[in-house]
């Protein structure tokens, strides 16, 4: 039972690191780059609905959608001063420049919301009820659920829909879908603000389930990344299975291991896929280099 | 024609700078005031204590100022912001200590912080008071140029632990600390204090102090079935650990040091973190404090409208026990002196109780405990 209410714990933390490497490897199938900002991304996510649901008093469920629109909006910011004049540059002056974004955004929030940490009532309940020995909490339940079916409206979105297909093509090849007559700027730029909203929706997640501050980001972005690495940075169903499989590892190595490596588990995760999978994160940088 | 007018410019330049090198060094030599560096986490994660701990150190100073000053002299506060880095921390502490010229400085809040600055400040023999900092490591008895006014965590984690099991009478204690200086401090100590009451901690689960999520440890502790768990950390990763002992359906009491003390923990984690024991060096209500603890009581709150926690109360201790070192190291201010006048403090009545300081620099104390009730407020139960 005690493994079982672990895996349970581990699941719905999983999802949501998965949904934020969502966001990591979709911004990297367009653009190449690892976006290092993603986690800054959720924070403002969390921060709008912050602002819109507990200062402006807006209703919970109308607040979600326009915290959604707000992390877009300053996603195409970002793309717009920060990834757009950099297209050309190389994979190093644009990570870098990602880097920049991210402690640029951390600390606007800082001088916003200041260093505190802030609280966000529940949306789905934190009342939890029990199913033989398990102790269920809804608010998790639906974040897992959420997760997955991100995940699952993302692939149909891009396998589906022309915009989707367009979005993987100029993922796949610029040049050629240039030729094809597929915008590929507005393509670029779609990318990136659908990353930005997942971001978004992992970070109104995260909120009514733990505390947060301007930091968030920080610490949620890094566990996204690992995540992402660990999936393949491949599309969407490698991040999830990434997230989940980091979510899973952190709460076992509590039971299993000692609670003193926990926090380690998503660099040793890192350490290892770079060690052992280099091609995986290699593979892409080489095709982009040559476009 | 171009290069000599440049030549020229250059000899200017630095035949000004020269000269303004010379009336910086004589302006100091003249020393009208007394410079103290004041290092505080302005910004980042513990800009809260950071601001509290500024408010106190310049309450202090003022006052002294007001009431003529040491030997005649103004004490002057440069602060600088270590972001609670302990890199930082470090290049604070060196701007102070060769750009400023500082006699003594006052900081930090972050334990590794302190630990990264003794470094600099021991070498330079710059005494340092941290008001803030309980990590066990700071008190070193290999640094002669340290003053401590928190109750170490050696006191604070040792008076809660013997709370627990002497008079609660508890002999199953889970521990839960956060991974770093401070958090390692207390939990050895707490640990070794169960060990010499014959008792050994049913579990001992370590935490990142950024994590959000702190279920698997307190899932392991649960199947232990401990009557209290005593968490080494702060307020922040308190009210989580409240929150989600909460959901766990945990009913094992939460106590732990002067670090849980603050507004936010109850605001944060609402009911599930009344009951919260804590330990504390300082409590917030001028009936039941001393008379010098109620006079700085009401002169923080006339100063700032706002009612001092036990960070600004430890803050304006300092300066105050740092000021007795200034007085007893006349116009020298040879540093040795100034250490040997705040060692030689002893029994001195504070805004955070009767102080002694020992010859390692830790100020020795009562350590009170309180309880976290209904509404947010505290009450003293020992």
């Amino acid at each position: 039972m005690q493994i079982l209410q672990q895996l349970i714990q581990g699941l719905s933390l999983g999802s949501i690191y998965g949904l934020v490497a969502l966001g990591y490897v979709l911004i990297y199938q367009a653009w190449g780059v690892l976006n290092f900002a993603q986690g800054e991304v959720c924070a403002i996510g969390a921060f709008s609905l912050l602002v819109l649901h507990a200062e402006l008093g807006m209703p919970v469920y109308a607040a979600m959608p326009v915290a959604v629109l707000v992390s877009m909006l300053v996603g195409y910011v970002i793309e717009f001063l920060s990834f757009r004049p950099l297209e050309n540059a190389n994979g190093t002056t644009r990570l870098i420049a990602t880097i920049g974004v991210s402690i640029c955004v951390r600390n606007i929030l800082r001088m916003i919301f200041g260093a505190d940490y802030f609280s966000f009532p529940t949306i789905f309940g934190d009342t939890p009820f029990q199913v033989g020995e398990l102790i269920l909490v809804p608010q998790n339940l639906w974040n897992t659920a959420i997760g997955f079916a991100l995940v699952a409206l993302l692939n149909l979105f891009l396998k589906k829909t022309r915009i989707g297909k367009s979005m993987r093509a100029t993922a796949q090849d610029k040049e050629a879908a240039r030729l094809m007559g597929i915008n590929v700027r507005a393509s670029l730029t779609g990318t990136f603000v659908i990353a930005s909203a997942l971001g978004a929706i992992a970070g109104m997640l995260i909120a009514p389930v733990y505390l947060f501050n301007f930091n968030i980001g920080a610490t949620i972005g890094t566990k996204g990344y690992a995540a992402a690495v660990l999936g393949g940075l491949d599309f969407a169903s490698g991040a999830m299975t990434g997230g989940i499989i980091l979510g899973i590892a952190e709460c076992l190595a509590v039971v299993f291991g000692s609670s003193e490596y926990q926090s380690a588990i998503a660099y040793i995760v890192l350490f290892l896929v770079l060690i052992l999978k280099p091609s995986e994160i290699m593979s892409k940088k080489k095709k982009v280099e040559k476009v | 024609m171009k290069k000599k007018v440049l030549c020229v410019m250059l000899t200017l330049v630095m035949t000004a700078s020269m000269l303004a090198g010379c009336s910086g060094s004589s302006d100091s030599a003249s020393a009208d005031t007394i410079k103290v560096g004041v290092v505080g986490p302005f910004s980042g994660s513990s800009a809260m204590v950071g601001d509290t701990e500024r408010k106190g150190v310049e309450l202090a100073a003022n006052q002294i100022n007001e009431a003529g000053g040491i030997n005649g002299r103004q004490i002057e506060l440069i602060e600088e912001d270590d972001e609670q880095d302990p890199t930082t921390a470090v290049s604070a502490i060196n701007k102070l200590v060769s750009s400023d010229n500082v006699v003594a400085a006052i900081g930090t809040v972050n334990s590794s912080c302190t630990l990264a600055m003794m470094d600099v400040t021991e070498s330079s023999q710059i005494p340092l008071v941290t008001p803030i900092s309980s990590g066990t490591a700071i008190t070193d008895p290999e640094n002669n140029y340290i003053v401590r006014i928190q109750a170490s965590d050696e006191l604070q984690a040792g008076a809660i632990t013997e709370y627990a099991v002497n008079d609660l009478g508890y002999t199953r204690i889970a521990v839960m600390y956060q991974n770093d200086d401070f958090g390692t401090g207390g939990m050895e100590v707490v640990v070794n204090t169960l060990e010499e009451a014959g008792l050994e901690p049913v579990a001992v689960e370590a935490f990142d102090s950024n994590a959000t999520d702190l279920s698997a440890q307190l899932l392991t502790i649960r199947d232990q079935d401990p009557e209290a768990i005593i968490m080494w950390t702060m307020y922040a990763a308190g009210a989580t650990i409240a929150m989600q002992a909460q959901q766990l359906g945990i009913e094992a009491d939460l106590m732990g040091g002067g670090g849980l003390t603050n507004a936010q923990l109850y605001e944060l984690g609402g009911e599930a973190t009344v009951g919260i024991l804590n330990t504390q060096t300082f409590f917030a209500d001028a009936d039941q404090a001393s008379e010098e603890a109620a006079a700085f009581i009401t002169a923080y709150e006339e100063a700032y409208g706002e009612t001092p926690d036990s960070n600004a109360a430890m803050a304006y201790d300092s300066m105050m026990v740092l000021a007795e070192g200034l007085e007893a190291a006349g116009d020298e201010l040879n540093p040795d002196d100034i250490m040997a006048g705040m060692k030689a403090v002893e029994n001195m009545p504070l805004a955070t109780g009767t102080i002694t300081i020992d010859e390692n620099g830790d100020a020795n104390r009562d350590i009170l405990i309180i309880r976290l009730c209904e509404g947010g407020t505290y009450e003293l139960v020992k």
